[in-house]
Formats: C-alpha cells, structure tokens, sequence
C-alpha cells in the first residue's frame, strides 16, 4: 500500500517508516505459523498509530519484525517491506554502502529483483561523499550489519514490563549511558550530564541521585519512565510502544500516557503504540489499525472507528468494553479464541466468531476495501464492504483484488 | 551502604555457626563410643596405667569443665598434642605439614570445573541446540554420573598402564617423565625448593602433571554441575526481557554477551561454584585414601578410625573454619555481582 502521498512540510515522498506487506512466520517442527501475514501500514513525524487486537493477534511480532528482533525459528519473509526514509540515515546508508543504492523516482519503490536496500529519489554526488535529500532504507532487505544501527538509533522501542526490562545489575545511569555512547558517542561526564538531562525530561526528580541507582530502587512507573528516557537517549524518530502501560495501574498508565504524549510533540515523534486496551487506544491514537490472528482486519483514524466501526470484529471488541455500554444488563463478549494462523489465508480468519458469517466467508479471503460510507481512510477486509454495493458484488470485487493484488499494491 | 551492613552482618552471624559446630564435634568425639586411652594402649595396657592415663589426660574432669577447656583451646588456636599416630607431636605441625599437598590438589580441583565447566555450559547456553551444545551437554551429565573414588581408580589404571591401553600412548612419558603417575613427591621437591628460594618452573610443571589426574578426579562432579547449571543460567538470560531491550538499544554481540548477560547468568553459578568448594573439603578425605596421597583428608580419615580425638577434633574445627569462611566468601561474591543483595533491609 504505498501511498506515495507527498507531505510538502516534510517535502519528503515516502513516509517516515512505511510497512508493507510484512509477513513474518516461525518455522517450527509441527507447524508453520504465519504471526504475521501481510500487514501494511506507514507512520509519519508526529504522528501515533494504534495497533489494536487480542493477546496472540501478532502485534508484538510486528514490532520486532520492524526492530529486526525475530530470531530462529521466525523468520520475516521475502518480498515483507520495511522503509524508513529519514534522509540523514539514508545518506548514511548511501555512504557506507555504495553498492547497495539503487536511484529511483520520487515516491516510486525499488523495483523488484533489484539488488539494493537504500533507494535514492533524491540526491547529488556519489560513493562516499553523496548527499541525499530524499530517498529511503529498505531494511527487510539490509544487512544484519546495517539493520544495527537503524535499531535503538532511529527506531527505538519501549518494552511491555519495566520490572523486567532493564539489567538488575547495572545502575540506571550505566544503562542510559550506554545507548547514549552507541548512539550519539558521548562519554564519561557529557553523557552523565545527558543521562541526566534525559531523566528529567521523562519526569524522575533528582536525577544526579537516580542515576546512580539501581533498578530495583525504582517503582514501576518509574522504570518505565527509565526505559522510556533509554529508549530516546538514542535520539530516534520512531518510537515503538509495545503495550508499554500494560503492567503499571491505572494512574500511573495516564501519567505515562502523558508523558509520551509530551514528548512526541517536543520531538515530533512517530509513535506506534501497540496495545490490546481500547480505552488507551482512543486516548493516544491519531489512526488505528485493528489485528486479529496476524491480519489487519480494519483501518480507520480514530475517531471514525470508534464512531463508525465497520469490521464485525471490531465492532465485537468495542461492545466489550464495559464503559461504552452502560445499559447492558451484561458485557458482551466474542465467543471463542483467537485461532493460530498456521495456513495461508484462504478465507476469512474471523468467520468461525463472527455474528454476521454468511456462506462465501469460509470460500473468499477479504481484502482491505473503503467501507463506502464515511472517511476515505477507513478500510476494512470484510466481505461485507464496501456497503453502497450489493453483497454479490461486494464479495467479486474481493476476489477480483485478491487476483490482482501484486499490480494492486506495486502501482 | 546497605549492601555492605548486610555483609558485615553474614560475618558477625558467622560466629554463633562456629560456635555450635565446635561444640557439635566436642559431643560427637568425647561423648561418643570410642575410649581414647583403649586406643592408645591397645590390648597391652593394665588397668592401673590406664587409669592414670585417663587421670593425666584429664578425662576425669566434669564434662561442662572439658568443654570450657576445648572450646578456650580451639578459640586460641591451642590445637593439642597427638595422642595416637605421633603421640607427642603437636596436631598443628602435623597439620601444617600436610597441609600444602591438599591445598595443591584442591587448588586445581577448583580451578578445572572453573576454567572447563563454565566456559563450556555458557558456550553451550549461547548455542543451545546444536551439535555442540549436545556434545557439551552429554557430555556434562557422563561426567557428572561418575563416582569419583570409581573413576581414581579407573584413572589410576589407565595412567599407569597407558601404554597397553591407549594405543601406545605413553602418559609416564607424555611431555615430563613422572614415573610415578599419581602422588605429591615432584610437588613436595618443588615445594622444599620453593622454601628453599628457589623457584623451579620444570618441577612445578611435573608438579602440576602428577597432581591433574587426582584433581580432574575430585572436581569431576563439580565440573558436571556447573556446566549444567552455567547452561540453564546463560539460556535463561539469553531469553529474558532485559537482554531483548539491549538488544532493541542497538547493543551488539560481545558487548551483550559480556557486559548484560555473562554477570546475570554467574549470579545463580554463585552457590553452586561455593557449594562444590564445600564438597572438596569431604572428597579430598576420600581421594587422598583412594590414591594414599598424604594430605589433610588422609591425616582425618586415619585419626579417625585410630581414634586419635586431638586430631580429628582439630581438624573438625578447621574444616568448620574453613566451610565458614568459604560460605563469607559466598556472601562477599554476591555482595559485588548483585546490587539486590541486603535491599530488603533497607
């Protein structure tokens, strides 16, 4: 789905981090189970994309995937995409491996076979002393090398558990110091003075006296107020929040939510904020992309979803949320579990729960089509859409798609 | 620092322990079975010397006096006079004088599972599943199954007769000639020398040949332990949250072996690697018997069963000293790898 849009403020043709077709899988004696099947999406500065879905719908796989985390037996699939366009990486990138740049036009991708992982839209000079204005990463396809620096650098995440993210037996400070001489190669009293300033800046008082402290003399929040200022000693331009206020209590969560929220705008931030609380979701969220067993089953900004949700499932996981529905003598619920996504999709992967299953869902796999009625950016892979057309001719236009997706999705 | 009171509190708590195993051996050696002074005469005693024997010797004090007296005795080090093997001589000289060969073979008997069985567990922790890991594994667990008063006197045929049994492989010959395959006697010339001022390289390297084998023996099933439990330590931390987030940080391969998961994996190898120092204490007893090295463990086994109570009494007391002290060590090694030490406390 590369929507090439051009953003005349950043005057870039790419977006910041632009996801597409990203198909990760763990090859294991019994199985394989596709975790992630084809899910795109693109984040842009300043901007938080929700990811939303039930434990085992694939959205902390997505984020390694992106981080380059997924170890054997996963694996992220060829022809998964994943770009990041920020042009001081990607000149960067062009200086440290001039083999590997592959000049194409503004917006277009590197076509396929080519080798290469840093496209160049943009740029003058060449070999080492090539300036890049605009252009991007491809780092699904980029050394293990390359993908190092990109990770923790421009890229950086935040985990799930702030008791168990950061190393018992280092100080806090060492930690944070750490990312800063990876990073931005500073030591000894700059970086304990940046240690410190970053400390503040997430909202811990005295910091001096923090950074000298271990762990486990923090609070919960409070480590994950630590793991956060690790996470932006790095500098980055993305920051990948898998569920990173799961395990605090509710208090703490808006404190977080807050603080994040700040430094997004002080940094202009491109968050993906993966969660499984929809509460948390239409608080942070400017778009929301809903998983379900390693599919994006709806696309929508986030007003319009919790509007106007259009995908059964979604719908499903917002008539569970017990504040919506007040007059409800008791919650609903989606009967059944999320199933393992161990074949290719040939169908809809909902229709064994979902109320409004009808004969072609176990025939036809959806595909990502507008709902019909409401905001163009809202998507949804339900035979059910688009809604102004009649059902029969809903479901041949999902199969007409699914035939022509590789021209669909290349154009 | 709270993590030092809590270590200045293990050293002061570590005196009531002495205290209770000192007496312990008191009740065991005098209130026991064996008659010291039956031991010392034999059959050929008459009642009357033995009587004034049993007089001399004190036995005939009230117990609680006997008592005051050994405790006040080991506490200023005053270790008494052997009654039956050298009647006569101080307990501490005889000490001293073995002393040396036990700390010769229990040095190497630490060393070995140190520098083998942890490099190997982590290694086989950072490669789990491959052949190595298996081969390091399997290993492991053969190792570790071998009694080992079974396998010193496997080695010590082995050794001795390598020639006939390993393909002609000579081991009396195999880089020092030590004709004597097993034993401490090129360690007691290199010590003498050594005493002497002179510090002979060749002789401490025969030394060290004649010792291995004893040693590789006591510290088998040591090295089995902490190469299995070095491997679960490095697999655990491999897997766990903060070394996925070091890894998200952009850290890379030997730094994050190194610095965040070689000093977590050693904190569960702690008490293991301390515990197996404990073991040594008691299988130097029984290997120094097996292959009639005469150290510390042989002294003990023979005061022992000839009833010489001076000397096994000291000698429990040592080994009290020393299981002491090396469990302090423990507390100590805790104390500088992990900062969580003593923190409830706080």
């Amino acid at each position: 789905m590369s929507r090439a849009a051009y953003d005349p403020q950043r005057g870039s043709a790419y977006p910041l981090l632009s996801v597409e077709n990203l198909e990760t899988a763990f090859f294991t004696d019994k199985e394989t189970i596709r975790a992630v099947d084809s899910v795109s999406f693109d984040i842009e500065r300043g901007e938080t994309l929700g990811i939303v879905g039930e434990s085992g719908s694939g959205k902390s796989v997505t984020a390694r995937s992106i981080m380059g985390l997924i170890e054997s037996p996963g694996l992220v699939l060829d022809g998964s995409s994943i770009r990041y366009s920020d042009p001081d990486t990607v000149e960067r990138f062009a200086r440290e491996y001039p083999d590997a740049t592959v000049a194409v036009d503004p917006g277009e991708t590197i076509p396929n076979g080519e080798d290469g992982f840093v496209a160049l839209a943009e740029s003058s000079g060449s070999g080492g002393d090539v300036t890049v204005d605009d252009g991007y990463v491809e780092l699904a396809n980029a050394p293990d090398d390359a993908v190092h620096s990109v990770r923790g650098g421009d890229i950086a995440m935040v985990f799930q558990d702030p008791l168990t993210s950061l190393n018992p037996v280092y100080t806090v400070g060492n930690q944070i110091e750490e990312s800063l001489r990876l990073h931005r190669g500073l030591r000894g009293k700059e970086a304990t003075e940046e240690a410190a300033n970053l400390l503040e800046a997430v909202g811990i008082p005295d910091a001096n006296r923090r950074l000298k402290e271990y762990p486990h003399q923090f609070s919960g929040g409070m480590r994950q107020r630590a793991v956060i200022a690790t996470a932006l000693a790095c500098d980055p331009n993305v920051l990948i929040c898998d569920e990173p206020t799961t395990a605090l209590d509710v208090t703490i969560q808006a404190q977080i939510l807050d603080l994040l929220d700040e430094l997004q705008e002080e940094r202009d931030l491109g968050i993906m904020f993966i969660t499984h609380d929809m509460g948390v979701i239409a608080e942070v969220a400017d778009r929301v992309n809903v998983m379900y067993a390693g599919e994006v089953v709806e696309k929508a900004p986030a007003v319009e979803l919790f509007g106007n949700p259009a995908h059964p499932y979604t719908r499903g996981l917002l008539q569970s949320i017990p504040g919506r529905n007040p007059d409800a003598d008791r919650l609903t619920t989606i009967e059944g579990d999320v199933p393992t996504p161990n074949e290719p999709a040939s169908h809809c992967r909902f229709a064994p729960r979902c109320p409004k299953v009808f004969d072609e869902c176990t025939g036809v796999h959806p595909e990502h089509l507008p709902v019909g009625t409401g905001e163009k950016e809202h998507t949804a892979a339900c035979l059910l859409y688009p809604e102004n057309v009649s059902r029969t001719e809903a479901v041949a236009e999902h199969e007409r798609r699914k035939a022509g997706l590789r021209e669909g999705t290349d154009e | 620092m709270s993590r030092w009171s809590y270590f200045a509190k293990r050293l002061i708590l570590s005196i009531p322990v002495i205290l209770f195993g000192t007496s312990l051996t008191f009740i065991a050696i005098r209130m026991g079975p064996i008659d010291p002074v039956a031991a010392v005469y034999g059959d050929s005693g008459t009642a009357a010397d033995m009587a004034r024997m049993r007089e001399s010797l004190g036995l005939n004090d009230p117990l609680w006096q006997q008592y005051l007296e050994f405790i006040w005795d080991m506490f200023r080090f005053d270790l008494g006079q052997s009654w039956v093997l050298q009647p006569g001589s101080r307990t501490t000289d005889l000490i001293l004088s073995r002393a040396p060969r036990t700390v010769w073979m229990g040095f190497w008997a630490v060393l070995i599972p140190l520098f083998i069985g942890i490099p190997l567990g982590f290694y086989a922790g950072l490669n789990p599943n491959t052949v190595g890991d298996y081969t390091a594994s399997f290993g492991g667990i053969v190792w570790r199954a071998m009694p080992n008063f079974w396998l010193a006197v496997i080695l010590m045929i082995g050794l001795s007769n390598s020639e006939s049994l390993l393909f002609g492989f000579d081991w009396k010959g195999f880089i020092l000639h030590t004709p004597q395959v097993i034993g401490t006697n090129e360690f007691q010339s290199a010590w003498n020398g050594m005493q002497a001022g002179q510090l002979e390289p060749v002789q401490w390297a025969k030394a060290t040949k004649q010792i291995l084998p004893a040693s590789v023996v006591l510290g088998s099933a040591s090295m089995g332990n902490e190469m299995r439990i070095g491997r679960t330590a490095m697999l655990e931390t491999k897997h766990s949250n903060y070394v996925e987030m070091a890894k998200a940080k952009g850290v890379s391969g030997r730094s994050l072996v190194w610095k965040h998961m070689f000093r977590n994996a050693l904190i569960p190898l702690v008490p293991v690697i301390t515990a197996e120092a404990n073991l040594l204490l008691g299988g130097s007893v029984l290997i120094e018997s097996v292959l009639s090295i005469n150290g510390i463990g042989l002294l003990f086994f023979r005061a022992l069963t000839q009833a010489d109570l001076p000397v096994a009494g000291a000698l429990m007391y040592v080994f009290i000293l020393l299981l002491v002290f090396i469990n302090i060590m423990q507390d100590l090694l805790y104390t500088i790898i992990d900062p969580r030490v003593g923190y409830e406390n706080e």
